[in-house]
């Protein structure tokens, strides 16, 4: 390796550990501090020691359970979620297919939208739709912050692409040897596109368990306050104290992390096998 | 028992290609047809309306003396091996093979008997338990057939089941293939791009081009009696030699122009004296076999021609000659012995003129 070849990967590794510290201070900052007693938190703040925990204290979290209903929002959060993956796939997956297999009429167009639909964010269509759940009545329930977002247009993509990459011949032969449609898709297509499942479900999982300004506009009771909304109110809620809100942030993502770990092999190998770019 | 006719079919899809005009053909009861044909010529395509994974645009396809045109794929009872064998990636070979069995609803002890019948009979029963991706081509390739043969279909398809297997097991298995469709007899249709394993394995053989049916016909038949020009270059390996030439009347009877000499056209040839002299001062093509011609000495030679390329093949050599008067235009003579030749020496050849095949100038042969 030659001096200047040293300098350059030297440099390069130089500027990814610097915005790797960047990335991780501020959540190394929240676990540290989730487990100091609250005094020390504020206090070391301003210098180093904010990353150094010192002696473990777990008070914080059995704060957070004293204070809030913490129980409550996890089970609503999680109930949420997983309703909107497991609804997500089976609607998705079978819009998906579809559009890449079937023939018929109207499908280039209604694809054409689907597309379009893509680049709507929620903001854009939050009031409008604030109207039509309320003239249903559902405000202030599960349902409300669930149905919204089962058929998503990115899903649909995703499974879409996935699709058109299966060998045709697949499901011909799938034909032939007696499967009608929905058979040829449950038994030959879903065994062989486990990628694509666990990327959309983990997609959806990620977008899901952080949405915030729907659940603020259509709940304002506790019995279905998620918990992005659940951290806010619990923010405003006297005394202030940090190491509790800390608390609160790590038992917030723990789960993102687990359903990461779990589906980690077969998301890289669909973001791969989707073109997907990390 | 199953007979399977082609009546007027056509096929036109929604892009406007005509993959398939007029095609008529009939495939008696236990017979092994080939299709064969460039690709694009609409072989595939015949293969996939019989099995319903495309609809008719018009015309009949019967099987015996139904009309199974609007029949669902499974109603027709075909099987077919996709190229790429299609087994399903996620199941046993023993599950691949039970799969059209258990969508027959069939009783589990019919469907083991079936299983075991054909594993024995492609000697899969070794293997039951892997999956796809831990067989070697040749054995896909055996379950695919095995998918094919446990259901007892009455017509059995296989577009280029062999295209993706390597030379050597390409011909083992089509003495396989040949050798099993005996056995069971059942009506079959076999497509390929390549003339020789159609020549090889066909009872008859069916050439098509540009969607349109040029011949049927046993080998050997297709081999000594092309109808067309088509079917004469695309036939044999290295196919005949068709050149553009034209006829003449003199003293001696007809003559027949070839790269810039006349030659006498014998008595006894190939093709019908008197027929041929209604095509005089016309312009005709015509086909010589890279058999019909032979090195001669310089005083006994009809015609020299300029050689452009040699391939050796061990037991035989291809000389590639130019012929003068036709651009770009060569021919192809196959040798046994050679003597020492150049690239770009004149070569003085002998023509067996009475192996010479007439085409008129729309291609058809005569005879």
């Amino acid at each position: 390796m030659t001096w200047h070849r040293l300098l350059t990967v030297g440099m390069s590794y130089a500027a990814l550990l610097l915005l790797a510290v960047l990335f991780v201070s501020p959540i190394l900052l929240m676990v540290v501090g989730s487990l100091k007693p609250e005094a020390r938190v504020l206090v070391e703040a301003g210098s180093l020691k904010a990353f150094l925990p010192g002696e473990w204290d777990l008070r914080n979290y059995r704060d957070v359970f004293a204070r809030v209903a913490f129980g409550r929002y996890l089970f609503n959060s999680l109930f949420i979620t997983g309703m909107v993956v497991l609804a997500g796939v089976v609607v998705n997956s079978l819009a998906g297919y579809a559009f890449a297999r079937l023939a018929w009429r109207g499908r280039k167009l209604l694809f054409a939208l689907v597309l379009a639909i893509l680049i709507l964010p929620l903001e854009a269509i939050a009031v409008p739709l604030f109207y039509q759940v309320t003239l249903f009545g559902w405000r202030d329930t599960y349902l409300v912050q669930i149905v919204p977002f089962v058929a998503n247009a990115f899903s649909i993509y995703l499974f879409y692409t996935f699709f058109l990459g299966l060998p045709r011949e697949l499901e011909e032969a799938a034909r032939l040897d007696g499967a009608g449609m929905l058979r040829t898709f449950l038994i030959i297509i879903v065994p062989n596109s486990k990628p694509v499942f666990a990327t959309v479900a983990i997609l959806n999982f990620l977008m899901q368990w952080g949405v915030f300004l729907w659940p603020l506009m259509v709940t304002s009771g506790e019995a279905v306050r998620p918990l992005p909304l659940a951290i806010a109110t619990f923010y405003t809620l006297p005394p202030l104290q940090w190491g509790d809100i800390f608390a609160f942030g790590v038992m917030m993502v723990l789960p993102i992390l687990l359903v990461f770990l779990f589906f980690q092999r077969w998301f890289i190998r669909g973001v791969v096998a989707t073109g997907l770019k990390g | 028992m199953a007979k399977v006719t082609y009546k007027q079919v056509s096929k036109r899809f929604e892009d406007g290609t005509e993959a398939l005009v007029d095609f008529d053909l009939q495939v008696d009861d236990g017979e092994l047809m080939v299709l064969v044909g460039p690709s694009g010529c609409g072989k595939s395509t015949a293969l996939r309306l019989l099995a319903g994974l495309e609809s008719v645009s018009t015309g009949e396809l019967l099987i015996n003396d139904t009309v199974i045109n609007e029949l669902t794929p499974q109603q027709r009872n075909i099987a077919m091996v996709f190229q790429n064998y299609a087994l399903y990636p996620h199941m046993s070979v023993r599950r691949n093979l039970a799969f059209p069995l258990r969508m027959m609803k069939l009783p589990a002890d019919e469907v083991t008997r079936r299983i075991s019948w054909a594993a024995e009979l492609l000697q899969l029963t070794d293997l039951l338990e892997r999956m796809p991706k831990q067989l070697s081509g040749g054995q896909r390739q055996r379950v695919a057939m095995g998918r094919a043969i446990v259901r007892e279909p009455q017509v059995f398809l296989m577009d280029e089941p062999l295209s993706n297997l390597d030379a050597e097991l390409r011909v083992r298995i089509r003495t396989e293939i040949a050798a099993l469709q005996r056995r069971l007899s059942i009506t079959t249709l076999y497509v390929t791009h390549d003339q020789v394993e159609a020549m090889t394995l066909g009872d008859r053989v069916a050439v098509m081009n540009a969607g349109r049916l040029q011949q049927v016909a046993a080998p050997q038949v297709l081999y000594e009696h092309p109808d067309n020009t088509f079917v004469a270059g695309f036939i044999g390996s290295p196919g005949m030699n068709v050149l553009a030439s034209r006829l003449q009347r003199r003293e001696s009877g007809l003559a027949v122009e070839f790269a810039g000499q006349w030659l006498d056209v014998p008595l006894d040839g190939r093709v019908s004296y008197a027929r041929l002299a209604t095509y005089v001062d016309q312009p005709v093509f015509i086909g010589l076999r890279p058999e019909a011609l032979e090195f001669a000495s310089a005083t006994e030679a009809q015609v020299e021609l300029t050689l452009t390329a040699v391939e050796a093949l061990g037991h035989e050599e291809l000389l590639y000659f130019d012929v003068p008067q036709i651009t770009g235009s060569h021919m192809i003579v196959r040798v046994q012995d050679t003597p020492t030749v150049t690239i770009g020496d004149m070569i003085p050849l002998w023509v067996h003129a009475r192996e010479l095949y007439f085409f008129d100038n729309q291609g058809a042969a005569i005879y």
